[in-house]
């Protein structure tokens, strides 16, 4: 049966296109940018992260595990280098020396917010809490190791694979309240500090099968990954830190001791371990490919079909479902004949989230990518652009032998982040 | 030799691209600038404009440093500063606009109890500002263009007498040469009667008059709107307020009105030694 190749790139781009379009339509610009404790991926980052309808590496545990079944050969891939910080991050850091030093001064001061001698203090500290005030402070760590085994019976395709990392995600920032006013240090007086500092552990497994349906050229991949979480964890959400417990330690009463103390309500600067959360709970996705002739492929992905933390002294919590539908579509096989060196991946996607499902927002978040990669023996080459619900990305890299290098430039609603990883991939 | 079909390849490129040049953007810090809770539109304009009116009056109440708090005398202005008649017609707008904050954020509080005191006690002490600041400025300027009402100003005050008041040697003698005391009211002009019931009223609710029925004026001017309280209830509701924020800040706030109450002494004193009646309301 011969089905010109014409008709898939016809049928993939406007599919792309609807997906873009219809989801432009139903989205709103001002929505959250939910963040679901997902494992994220420099590779992925660079193309927005429209990535499930591709999904042919390691990644694939996180963004589809129905991926995995496209993997032909043993895999093994060990990331000792994954870092994502935001550009506020990487900017406070370079002099973090002297904040540190003028907090030390100000805490042992017995007067801190009278004592003349330390009025430069107080004024570097607001000139940088001004500073803060408009940054986001994130940083996002992995060091993830996985194995994959692919398996052939028939014309059928298997893999299974393991995979445990350890990953850390933390962000500060300051959240206006109150008035606006002119002079910022009336302004910051009623902000809020807001932290959310999370490290996690896991291990788990995943497989996937992928069965061809003759005669048409397609294949149907599913694949299934479940994992085991260790969590510890320490934010104020619920009682966000305000200025005024950084400025009055024992609380409003001004009685050491008592439930309002800042130690009570947050954690013992001295101590701050104490105050982790430490939670144990579990994690599945469930995904499937449809993928014509390796040309065009669509996806759907529900990650976190269950998913639930036990905290050993506070409530429950669920992990937030999320349905994915993406596609990808390779431009560089549609030359005739094909580019063997060449990819050139058109990639979009759509996110529905569980904890707006009762919201009028149809659609959480559009991701729309492109991938180039020029392959060689040897080395291979990558660039890779996207859009993020509205917001750019960029990304690069190199893959050199087993050494696999990448960087990404993501942009969301809260920040700018910048990615880099090292991934020994053999 | 192999072919590549642009004319395919070409047209997805150009709309994916035209896709993506349509939906770029990165995080601008500007896409915060927004109404943050515990706020409203209504009031962060509002003290837009109070704050706008009072620099063009020549003041400004910033604070450059957390530990300014401590010390709200730092702020107060050169009476020559408040001596003209511009800045004291701003003050009646300014004082408009800080009512019209406060009662914005008032209702933001009581809707919602974890929003933060210290907008409310910021603005109170704007206010007690605002009203001190117009209270010296009619006696200012009421006595051109002899010189009746001399204010000091005495930044580095030890004793926290910031300012210190009296009338002029002149006014002095022709008090001195006034036989009988129902006539002192006499020895200021109508203008500088007004001032001294005006003054009295903005800076402690009172109601002074002249002893004698017949010396006018005898009615405030200022007990209309905007003018709906007085200066030492708003220094004394920001201290309360600071109290549930920071109490060290109240502390110090205490000890600041305490000199404010000295001035208002004075002005009592003043008033009831120049033949008026200084007579608090029932509810103080």
């Amino acid at each position: 049966m011969c089905i010109r190749r014409d008709i898939f790139w016809i049928t993939g781009l406007t599919l792309i296109c609807l997906l873009v379009f219809v989801a432009n339509g139903f989205s709103d610009s001002g929505n959250t940018d939910t963040r679901l404790r997902q494992y994220r991926a420099v590779r992925p980052l660079g193309m927005a992260e429209a990535f499930a309808a591709i999904a042919d590496d390691g990644d694939a545990f996180y963004y589809n595990p129905a991926g995995l079944a496209n993997i032909r050969k043993l895999r093994i891939d060990l990331q000792p280098i994954k870092l994502i910080p935001t550009q506020d991050f990487y900017d406070e850091m370079r002099d973090l020396e002297q904040l540190i030093d003028d907090i030390e001064a100000i805490n042992e001061s017995e007067e801190p917010l009278e004592d003349p001698n330390l009025e430069d203090e107080r004024r570097r500290l607001i000139d940088r809490m001004e500073r803060l005030s408009q940054d986001n402070l994130g940083l996002d760590a992995a060091a993830p190791a996985r194995i994959i085994v692919p398996l052939h019976v028939g014309d059928y395709s298997l893999a299974i694979g393991g995979i445990i990392h350890g990953w850390s995600e933390s962000q500060v920032y300051i959240r206006r309240r109150g008035l606006k006013w002119a002079d910022f240090v009336k302004d910051i007086l009623d902000d809020e500090v807001v932290y959310n500092i999370m490290a996690e552990t896991s291990y788990g497994g995943a497989a996937a099968i992928e069965v061809p349906i003759q005669p048409l050229p397609l294949e149907l991949s599913f694949g299934l990954s479940a994992r085991r979480i260790y969590r510890w964890q320490m934010d104020d959400e619920d009682d966000p830190l305000g200025i005024e417990d950084l400025i009055s330690p024992d609380g409003k009463d001004g009685i050491e001791g008592t439930a309002d103390d800042f130690t009570e309500r947050y954690f013992d600067p001295e101590d701050p371990w104490d105050s982790v959360l430490k939670g144990k709970g579990y994690s599945m996705d469930i995904g499937t490919i449809a993928s014509f002739d390796d040309i065009f492929s669509l996806a759907v992905v529900l990650q976190n079909l269950v998913g639930k933390i036990e905290y050993e002294e506070e409530e429950d919590e669920e992990i937030p479902q999320n349905l994915g539908i993406s596609a990808a579509l390779n431009l560089a096989k549609l030359a005739t004949p094909d580019i063997p060196t060449l990819d050139i991946i058109l990639a979009a996607g759509l996110d529905k989230n569980d904890e707006t499902w009762d919201t009028d927002e149809f659609i959480d978040k559009t991701r729309l990518g492109l991938e180039i990669i020029w392959s060689l023996p040897s080395i291979a080459l990558s660039g890779r652009i996207g859009s993020n619900h509205g917001y750019l990305t960029l990304g690069t890299g190199v893959q050199l032998f087993f050494l696999d290098l990448d960087y990404a430039f993501f942009a969301d609603q809260g920040t700018n982040w910048h990615a880099f990883s090292l991934n020994l991939a053999f | 030799m192999m072919k590549i079909n642009y004319k395919r390849n070409i047209l997805p490129m150009l709309i994916f691209s035209s896709i993506l040049l349509f939906s770029f953007g990165c995080y601008d810090e500007d896409d915060d600038l927004v109404i943050a809770p515990c706020s409203t539109l209504e009031a962060d304009n509002a003290l837009k404009q109070a704050e706008a009116k009072l620099e063009s009056a020549g003041i400004i109440l910033s604070f450059d440093e957390p530990g300014q708090l401590m010390h709200p005398e730092d702020l107060l202005p050169d009476p020559i500063d408040l001596a003209n008649a511009e800045s004291q017609k701003k003050f009646g707008e300014v004082i408009e606009q800080l009512n019209i904050v406060l009662a914005e954020i008032e209702q933001e509080l009581q809707a919602d109890t974890s929003c933060s005191v210290s907008d409310q006690a910021l603005i109170n002490l704007y206010l007690g500002f605002v009203y001190l600041f117009d209270s010296i400025s009619r006696l200012l300027i009421s006595d051109d263009p002899a010189e009746t009402f001399i204010v000091e100003f005495n930044p580095d005050a030890t004793d926290n007498k910031w300012y210190t008041f009296d009338v002029s040697a002149a006014t002095h003698a022709k008090l001195d040469a006034t036989e009988d005391p129902l006539d002192y009211p006499l020895a200021f002009t109508a203008k500088e009667r007004q001032a001294i019931i005006d003054a009295a009223d903005l800076m402690d609710d009172a109601i002074v008059k002249p002893i004698a029925p017949e010396i006018q004026p005898r009615l405030s001017t200022v007990d209309q709107p905007p003018y709906s309280s007085y200066a030492m209830w708003h220094f004394e509701k920001a201290a309360e307020l600071f109290g549930d924020y920071k109490p060290d800040v109240r502390d110090a706030l205490e000890e600041f009105n305490e000199s404010i109450e000295e001035l208002r002494e004075w002005l009592q004193d003043g008033a009831e030694g120049w033949g008026f009646t200084y007579t608090l309301p029932p509810w103080r």
